[in-house]
């Protein structure tokens, strides 16, 4: 008898829908670059379940008389005036890019990359999830402020907030922590990553390894 | 109360009803070797919503036992002496990666043990109140996270009171029986209120059919919740009500053999998914 049961309780295999579109994003965008300076563009490739892979980034600007940008993705400003840099990848046979409009003026522009970004959490099951948040850049790091308009059902088990490039998974996701707060403001503080590294908050119940909600970082 | 462990309290209260519906005499007594398998995924969640999540299976083998001390104090106990919990694996239906490894933990579950008293029992009336003590033997806090239950790690009292009685339909011996209880429950667990209905009905002089209804109500005066109990599955305040029947055969006088099938109708932080047992019994009368 327990033979025969013990054949239904044999671990067995789920599939989870993980896929998304392929993307190549900027990692260092900037709005503004002074005349003769230059910057080094960086993008990377995400494949069909947000991971990134190595793949021939192709960078090219839209106007070569303001700004040129050379295979390794090496911008130098010529003349003041509108550009836009563009990084592209090839994926079976569809070209996917990544724009960065700039600005090139006589004026010195400074560190122009973007420090902060903002979104809005929003829940994907039954489960109570709202909010918004601003991310912002804080030396080698990042500070997350979840704001005082949050609200996470506290009866949901092993709830984990996490940063993610697919937000249908973990794999390959940052894991920033257990989630303790269910209502009003709180902050995170995360080591070592770029405020481009990663596009989604995603809130992820460990125990039933599925997602709760997610906030795509704008 | 964990899910696993209200799924527990399932089983146990089938057999604890089942063909029983009086008290047994002294020296008689009533013993189920049973096998109680549930896996699912999806589940009910605190608001009633059916979400999904990755399949979970709860698998036991239980003893189950009624023996009359005396005509009116009955000794009864539920002991889950092995009892395993697992996730499957989570692989990618874009790569086929392996994305979470499955993960398993056997254990002895939880063991309730009780004591049953006649208060009142006639001819076409037995009235009794089981006083049952759930026991922490189980593990509540298994696995790489924590969430692999087999118990809930908390000592609770259960009183119930149960009536039934005996009649025939189409000249079959038939029972029906009616309980309501109450669940003192510690470690900042909610208590819980229960009732529920039973009816059988003997065919062929070997088989019993019955079918029954369980409906648990959480009273909602625990403070543990995922802002205290991050590992737990489900921490507290189940809730459901809950459909069963069991067919049991006679192969003689005092053997026999059953089958079982049982499911949360709706429900609240509860596996929205059927559970099956069998098992073996022996009815010393």
């Amino acid at each position: 008898m327990s033979a025969f049961f013990l054949c239904f309780g044999c671990i067995g295999k789920d599939y989870i829908d993980d896929f998304v579109e392929p993307s190549v994003r900027i990692n260092n965008p900037i709005t503004g670059l002074q005349t003769s300076a230059t910057h080094t563009y960086m993008a990377t490739f995400f494949n069909n379940i947000g991971q990134p892979e190595d793949a021939l980034i192709l960078w090219s600007s839209s106007n070569e008389s303001i700004v040129t940008v050379n295979e390794q993705g090496v911008a130098t400003a010529l003349a003041e005036g509108e550009a836009t840099i563009s990084a592209s990848v090839t994926v079976g046979g569809s070209t996917i890019v990544d724009r960065n409009m700039l600005v090139v003026s006589p004026n010195e522009t400074g560190n122009n990359e973007a420090s902060n970004k903002s979104g809005t959490i929003m829940t994907t099951s039954g489960y109570e999830l709202q909010g918004s948040f601003t991310l912002e850049t804080n030396g080698n790091g990042l500070l997350l402020f979840i704001n005082n308009d949050y609200k996470a059902s506290s009866s949901l088990p092993g709830l984990f907030l996490y940063l993610t490039n697919n937000p249908n998974s973990v794999n390959g996701a940052l894991e920033v922590g257990a989630v303790t707060t269910f209502q009003g403001a709180h902050s995170y503080v995360i080591q070592n990553i770029g405020i481009n590294d990663y596009q989604y908050l995603l809130y992820w119940c460990k125990p039933f390894s599925v997602k709760v909600g997610q906030g795509q970082i704008n | 109360m964990t899910k696993y462990r209200l799924l527990l309290i399932i089983v146990l209260l089938f057999p604890g009803l089942f063909f029983g519906q009086w008290p047994r005499k002294s020296g008689n007594g009533y013993y189920k070797l049973s096998a109680w398998y549930l896996e699912a995924d999806q589940h009910y969640t605190d608001t009633g919503k059916i979400e999904p999540n990755a399949t979970r299976g709860q698998f036991n083998v239980n003893l189950y036992a009624e023996y009359g001390l005396t005509d009116r104090w009955n000794l009864v106990g539920y002991i889950p002496f092995f009892s395993r919990t697992y996730q499957n694996e989570i692989f990618s239906s874009t790569t086929n990666e392996l994305i979470t490894p499955g993960e398993s933990i056997n254990s002895i579950g939880d063991v309730d043990l009780g004591v049953t008293y006649s208060i009142f029992q006639k001819e076409k009336l037995a009235v009794s109140a089981t006083l049952w003590l759930g026991l922490p033997t189980g593990n509540d806090s298994g696995g790489s996270d924590g969430s692999y239950q087999t118990g809930d790690g908390e000592f609770n009292q259960m009183l119930r009171v149960a009536a039934g009685t005996p009649f025939k339909i189409a000249n079959n011996p038939s029972y029906a029986k009616i309980y309501v209880g109450y669940n003192n429950r510690t470690q900042n667990f909610s208590d819980g209120f229960r009732t529920g209905a039973e009816l059988g009905i003997q065919f062929f002089n070997r088989l019993w059919i019955a079918g029954k209804l369980d409906i648990v109500q959480s009273l909602q005066n625990g403070s543990l919740s995922a802002q205290n109990n991050q590992g737990s599955i489900f921490a507290n305040n189940v809730e459901f009500t809950g459909l069963g029947v069991e067919a049991a055969y006679y192969l003689t006088k005092k053997l026999g053999v059953s089958a079982n099938y049982g499911g949360a109708l709706d429900g609240r932080i509860i596996y929205a998914s059927p559970s099956y047992a069998i098992g073996v019994f022996l009815d010393v009368k």
